[in-house]
């Protein structure tokens, strides 16, 4: 309760910053404008906080979970996995359902479910370090990426330019109705993730030392594991992968606050909720008449943090 | 009566190779054992498999009588707290959140947690660090908040692997002396040594020193016995001298044998 009142303020800053890079772009004015506002900006907007919320918190929850500051639903193959199954789902023709559910979704969890099936049963195992999983994560995403970049060849052009467009991470498709279906998901991942900050508070100090310390770390790495890649699953169905939000946000957020998941997971749900739709609006004014995929943005921002976080942490290792 | 720790015919290996070979021990409640031997000996893999981060691949091993493999992690939190090799963590923590994790094993309100963990600091003599930064401490105050992570744990038995590693002299002996400390004050103590000089700031006489050669007990015996040198020599292959300095004494490795 009382950490509800902490946060409040900060929850209203965030939600107001998010809403309001709705107004960000060409002036509108006129009725017409008006309608592009509701019916497709403000949509963006709200989509946009929704999902740079699930893959900051999903990017800091794997971070701690694996124990590297480079670990985010992107480096363990969950996006990579996601992604796959959405272009499988693409060549199988993407207007089709399956037992009455859109199939683009349950195709973009199914693959990031497996994906990180795979990578948490090599977590769970006991004497599994740290790289493993990260490595583990490379490999498995170069294999789907390859099978994917085959199932391209598969497909007709206007789907393929359409695949490639969502590739690349967009915002645009969104309408009212992908709202409405990405929202549960983002409920259920979030509410999930921040249930886990007490165990997580001390997997922050060592998986052994949590051990010791009574945390079921199994338990916990699978269920963290599991709601992060749901989430991140609905986002890469919604929007195709947005790389590089699970890495910038909590980073930046840790230099801030610290790394404590108690202030570090809220943080980062409400950075990642100010931070894509920002991005989205940059994409839609830098370049006139023209709009970049707010991937591109993310990526673009994200590959310095990246090597940042390389070069500092060599430096820190070298220091000892 | 039943003891509070047990290894019985405990064999840990690495790949083929033994690191614990068929070792038998048992620790009662409120005694305090020092481990040493040589590297290698499987001195932090004894204390690993205690705690059930080192699987056994032979053996068993219980606490007060009850296999450890059927207890929940809260239940063994509850009857040991570990203080491991590798230092804190490089995170950027603030020590009263690093001291409150470790009393993960109670459900308690935010508010009475922390302040169990500023009371367990005070124990600690670190009080006056509670809002630094953990990657900001020197050496021997990370050991305070070391030390004070363990208190607030409330657990029966303490588990050290070689907590006067990187340490100067003062510290050194101020972390012995905590123990002994913590000792009188009902703990049990388990400690691995990697230097037996630190044998002599071990104030409780009574303490239990077992040594270990490949994974096996080659010695034990009591810190006042008057064959400690004899043991350390079985222990470690080369003879010991006694140094007395004031009320204490110490071990140093003496002249090795010429080949």
């Amino acid at each position: 309760m009382k950490a509800l009142i902490r946060w409040l303020p900060w929850v209203v800053l965030a939600t107001t910053i998010a809403v309001a890079t709705a107004w960000i772009g060409p002036t509108l004015d006129d009725q017409h404008g008006q309608w592009i506002l509701h019916e497709l900006r403000l949509p963006r907007a709200l989509a946009g906080a929704m999902v740079g919320a699930v893959l900051s918190a999903a990017g800091a929850v794997v971070q701690i979970l694996l124990r590297n500051p480079l670990a985010t639903p992107s480096t363990i193959g969950t996006t990579a996995g996601a992604t796959l199954g959405v272009l499988a789902a693409l060549v199988l023709g993407s207007g089709s359902t399956w037992m009455g559910l859109p199939i683009l979704p349950a195709a973009a969890f199914a693959g990031a479910l497996l994906v990180t099936l795979v990578i948490a049963s090599v977590a769970a195992r006991d004497r599994a370090r740290t790289e493993d999983v990260l490595l583990a994560g490379i490999a498995l995403t170069l294999a789907t990426g390859a099978i994917a970049s085959g199932l391209r060849l598969g497909i007709d052009q206007v789907t393929s330019l359409s695949a490639l467009r969502w590739s690349l991470g967009s915002l645009t498709i969104i309408g009212p109705d992908r709202i409405s279906m990405l929202a549960p998901f983002v409920v259920i991942s979030l509410a999930g993730m921040l249930w886990l900050i007490r165990p997580l508070e001390v997997l922050i100090s060592g998986i052994e030392r949590a051990r010791t310390r009574g945390v079921e770390v199994t338990r916990v790495r699978t269920l963290g594991l599991g709601l992060a890649s749901l989430g991140v699953a609905a986002c890469v169905a919604t929007c195709g992968p947005i790389a590089f939000v699970g890495l910038i946000c909590p980073h930046l957020v840790k230099r801030i606050v610290g790394s404590a998941p108690r202030t570090l997971l809220p943080a980062s749900i409400l950075l990642g909720a100010v931070f894509l739709p920002l991005c989205d609006s940059i994409g839609r004014v830098i370049w006139e008449q023209r709009e970049i995929p707010v991937g591109v943005i993310t990526a673009a921002l994200g590959a310095p943090v990246l090597f940042m976080i390389v070069v500092r942490r060599g430096r820190a290792h070298s220091r000892r | 009566m039943v003891a509070l720790l047990e290894l019985e015919q405990a064999t840990v290996l690495a790949g083929d190779i033994p690191i614990l070979d068929q070792l038998s021990l048992e620790v009662s409640e409120g005694e305090m054992v020092a481990i040493i031997g040589p590297n290698g000996s499987g001195k932090s893999t004894l204390i690993k498999a205690l705690l059930g981060l080192a699987p056994l691949d032979q053996g068993t091993a219980r606490i007060e009588g009850r296999p450890l493999t059927t207890l929940t992690a809260r239940q063994r939190a509850a009857s040991m707290a570990w203080l491991p090799q590798d230092g804190l963590s490089a995170e950027r923590l603030r020590v009263e959140d690093v001291v409150a994790a470790a009393r993960f094993r109670f459900n308690e309100t935010r508010q009475d947690c922390l302040a169990a963990a500023y009371r367990a600091l005070e124990d600690a003599g670190a009080d006056s660090l509670a809002d630094r930064w953990i990657n900001e401490l020197s050496g021997g105050e990370r050991q305070r908040i070391e030390l004070a992570s363990m208190v607030a744990q409330e657990s029966k038995c303490w588990l050290l692997d070689e907590p006067a590693n990187h340490l100067d002299p003062v510290w050194r002996a101020r972390t012995l002396k905590f123990l002994s400390r913590r000792l009188a004050q009902g703990n049990t103590v388990l400690v691995v040594l990697h230097d037996v000089h630190l044998l002599g700031h071990i104030e409780a006489a009574q303490t239990r020193v077992v040594g270990l050669r490949q994974g096996k007990i080659a010695w034990q015996g009591r810190l006042s016995d008057q064959d400690l040198g004899k043991g350390l020599e079985t222990v470690h292959g080369i003879p010991f001298e006694r140094a007395v300095a004031g009320n204490r004494e110490y071990w140093i490795p003496g002249e090795e044998p010429l080949e």
